[in-house]
């Protein structure tokens, strides 16, 4: 019993390292592949996206997932431009979202201070109901929206859009800046007070700067809320000269047939902004929403 | 303190005024252009039109006295450069130029269920277009109706434009009419020519040829037949025609609807019977109820299945350029077979009014709007431009305009609705409705799934029927 134990004593530990070493090679390997899935699983469907795009009509959906474009089809590219007016969308698209992210953004960031900074009598059960917009689904406005927005004549502008998607944003901007107030410690404010700032001053010089993080965030989430909404677009919009991207797909189907070869032209164009966007911001993104999770 | 307070109001202005300025300047152009009615006090969405309009007027100066109107004309067909769409683009752009003092503004909106939604939020709004896409079935007409939202049409007016009279009775709600039918819909069994003739299959007349035509081709790895099960529709009409093949008449379905009769009834149970008999058979091929409609159509296009179950409108397949040419040539159509047991024949034609045109109540020029679609519907118009362009057939005589160079299945389908002994009329799951509809396409995927079975379908949707009767 003893020999056997002393024995294997420096075999052991020599094999032990190498098996620790082999281990850890193969977690690694076992690493590197699991996240090789995930990048092909996220990338995969964007190349399908693309792929589609240069398929003819008829090629789509009953052969193999991915089919190779033989010759690929860069009129639908062309028919996407000509007949769907691909330009004019665009710029309504970014004019809409650019607004409504300019109003998130100052109304977020003024409401979250006043929320978080000052004290007030109805300063809890008032952030309570701007939360509770959270889980307001769109469809239910939207017949409401309609007939306000038809009396008001604000139908058939851009800022039957604009409005209620900033409604839509406002709830979940709050919710990130307030969070990411509460990590900002007030003895910053206090010495800017102590120099001589005023409230808009502290909001501008001091808290605006360190808030960076949190307004990108902000901004990317709006953007893509805005970028990709449909519903809305299509009922308080019928005047063709201001329908935003999303509507382009729609210039490709009729009655029963669609040209599918032209909507996914469509569709990859609108998702470049998007992924553009997503990549420039990503890093601010994630600090944006993790800033609030530990409280300093 | 009220320094800061004072600075805060006086940051805040400057800021609000900023923010103002900036979006208004940004946001000018489209309040010109949309919505240049802010002025005008009329409620309904065709104010910004208007107005618009007598700026033309000002700008145009050249004919005075002709009064300029706007008809806002909204419809389901999307795509002005092909189909339906294309022709209702050259009609009106036809139209306009005849008449100069018209100016016919299009909204389109697709897919349907988005467009009907869309009207339904002007319904409630009593905001409707002056010329609508509309549908001649309870589902869709009833609401509009009940509401008064639509104009009623003189029937005597239409008399020489050569409708089909249950066409027109498709459109009406007691004895009113309240829209111009646009097409002739019929379901039919498109078939691959080649792919029959390199199998030694013939044109099936019975159930049994068909049952053993299924089989050859399975064992060939063919699918027989390309089906859109998930949309519910498809497999509605197929359910209205077999009850058709089982009964010997339409009467039992249409019976069932209006409740002088019911679907707990011998030939129903057949019917749903039989249907699980050609699933069992392998008809569809496997999932054949996670196919939508663009996947059924692309799998008959490619020459992938062998046969393909779809109304008239796919004509156009047969001049797709998107499919292979060796398919486009060789596409044929036959009429449903009969069914073992069954009393229905093959001239017994499921066929139906699909789409058309309605006026709105509220429109200011309704006289215009129906003058418009009057001209729209001359023999010369429609009817003319959807045969001779191969886009559908239309809801008025048409024989007129058979040139001859007709594609084969074309010509296959002109037989098909000519020679038929009895036509079905509107399809039964356009009379449910919206809710008892849900009801009723479930059950029949449930069917189709296997997950009911015919006594237990029958029973279900003889109930949806009940409620949607007393409705």
């Amino acid at each position: 019993m003893e020999t056997s134990r002393v024995k294997p004593v420096v075999p052991v530990d020599a094999r032990y390292a190498a098996a620790t070493l082999a281990k850890r090679r193969a977690g690694r390997a076992l690493f590197v592949c699991f996240m090789a899935v995930l990048v092909v699983a996220d990338l995969f469907p964007l190349i399908w996206l693309f792929d589609f795009s240069l398929l003819k009509s008829g090629d789509f959906f009953a052969s193999g997932i991915l089919k190779w474009p033989d010759p690929p089809m860069w009129k639908n590219y062309a028919d996407a431009f000509a007949k769907a007016h691909i330009m004019l969308l665009f710029a309504n698209s970014l004019l809409v979202s650019g607004v409504s992210i300019v109003i998130i953004i100052l109304a977020s960031v003024f409401m979250g201070y006043a929320f978080t900074r000052m004290e007030w009598k109805w300063r809890k059960p008032l952030f309570a109901l701007i939360m509770v917009g959270m889980i307001i689904p769109i469809y239910s406005t939207l017949l409401p929206n309609f007939i306000i927005f038809n009396q008001v004549h604000l139908l058939n502008t851009y800022w039957s859009l604009i409005l209620p998607y900033a409604a839509f944003s406002i709830p979940i901007s709050m919710f990130i800046v307030t969070g990411f107030m509460e990590t900002i410690p007030r003895a910053l404010e206090e010495a800017a007070v102590l120099d001589g700032l005023t409230i808009p001053g502290i909001i501008f010089r001091i808290i605006l700067p360190v808030l960076r993080p949190a307004i990108a965030t902000m901004a990317v989430i709006s953007f893509l809320n805005c970028w990709n909404e449909f519903i809305m677009a299509v009922t308080y919009i019928s005047e063709d000269s201001l329908r935003t991207l999303p509507f382009a797909v729609v210039y490709f189907m009729g009655q029963y047939t669609s040209n599918y070869g032209a909507q996914f032209a469509v569709l990859a164009m609108i998702t470049i902004p998007s992924i553009l966007i997503y990549l420039l911001f990503t890093d601010q993104i994630t600090r944006g929403i993790t800033a609030g999770a530990v409280k300093g | 303190m009220s320094n800061q307070w004072f600075g805060l109001k006086k940051w805040a202005v400057v800021l609000i005024a900023l923010t103002v300025i900036v979006a208004m300047s940004a946001c000018g152009n489209g309040n010109t252009e949309g919505s240049g009615g802010t002025a005008s006090s009329a409620p309904e969405t065709t104010a910004s039109n208007d107005a618009g309009n007598t700026a033309a007027t000002n700008s145009d100066g050249g004919k005075e006295e002709q009064e300029k109107i706007t008809l806002t004309f909204f419809t389901n067909n999307s795509d002005r450069n092909t189909g339906q769409g294309k022709v209702e683009q050259i009609l009106i752009d036809q139209y306009m130029k005849e008449h100069p003092n018209i100016t016919i503004k299009v909204e389109t909106l697709s897919p349907d269920p988005q467009f009907q939604d869309k009207i339904k939020v002007y319904n409630a709004s009593t905001s409707l277009p002056d010329i609508i896409s509309a549908w001649g079935n309870v589902n869709y007409l009833g609401p509009l109706v009940a509401n008064n939202a639509l104009a009623e049409l003189n029937r005597g007016e239409l008399e020489n434009l050569g409708f089909i009279p249950a066409a027109l009775d498709s459109f009406s709600v007691d004895g009113k009419l309240y829209g111009f039918p646009r097409n002739s819909d019929f379901f039919v069994i498109y078939y691959n020519k080649k792919i029959f003739a390199d199998n030694g299959l013939q044109v099936p007349k019975t159930e049994a040829e068909l049952l053993d035509i299924f089989q050859k081709l399975k064992a060939k790895n063919i699918v027989p037949i390309a089906m859109d099960g998930q949309d519910a529709w498809v497999s509605g009409i197929w359910f209205d025609t077999m009850v058709q093949r089982a009964a010997g008449t339409w009467e039992v379905s249409h019976k069932a609807m209006d409740r002088s009769g019911s679907f707990k009834n011998e030939d129903t149970i057949m019917a749903a019977r039989h249907m699980q008999q050609w699933i069992d058979a392998g008809a569809y091929g496997l999932g054949f109820l996670n196919q939508d409609y663009g996947t059924a159509r692309n799998v008959f296009g490619q020459g992938k299945a062998a046969m393909y179950m779809m109304g008239e409108w796919e004509m156009g397949m047969a001049s797709d350029e998107n499919f292979p040419e060796e398919v486009r040539n060789n596409i044929g159509a036959f009429p449903f077979p009969s069914i073992e047991g069954g009393k229905g024949t093959t001239g017994d034609l499921t066929a139906w009014f699909g789409g058309g045109y309605a006026v709105s109540a509220y429109s200011k020029h309704k006289a215009e709007a129906i003058d418009f679609l009057k001209w729209m519907f001359r023999p010369d118009g429609w009817a003319k431009q959807v045969w001779v362009n191969g886009v559908t057939f239309p809801a008025q005589k048409y024989d007129q305009f058979m040139t001859g160079n007709e594609t084969n299945v074309q010509k296959d389908l002109t037989q098909i609705f000519s020679n038929a002994k009895s036509y079905s009329g509107t399809v039964n799951q356009d009379k449910f409705t919206p809710d008892t509809q849900t009801t009723y396409y479930n059950s029949i995927q449930k069917l189709e799934g296997k997950q009911m079975t015919p006594e237990q379908f029958v029973e279900i949707i003889d109930q949806a029927a009940e409620q949607s009767a007393n409705n």
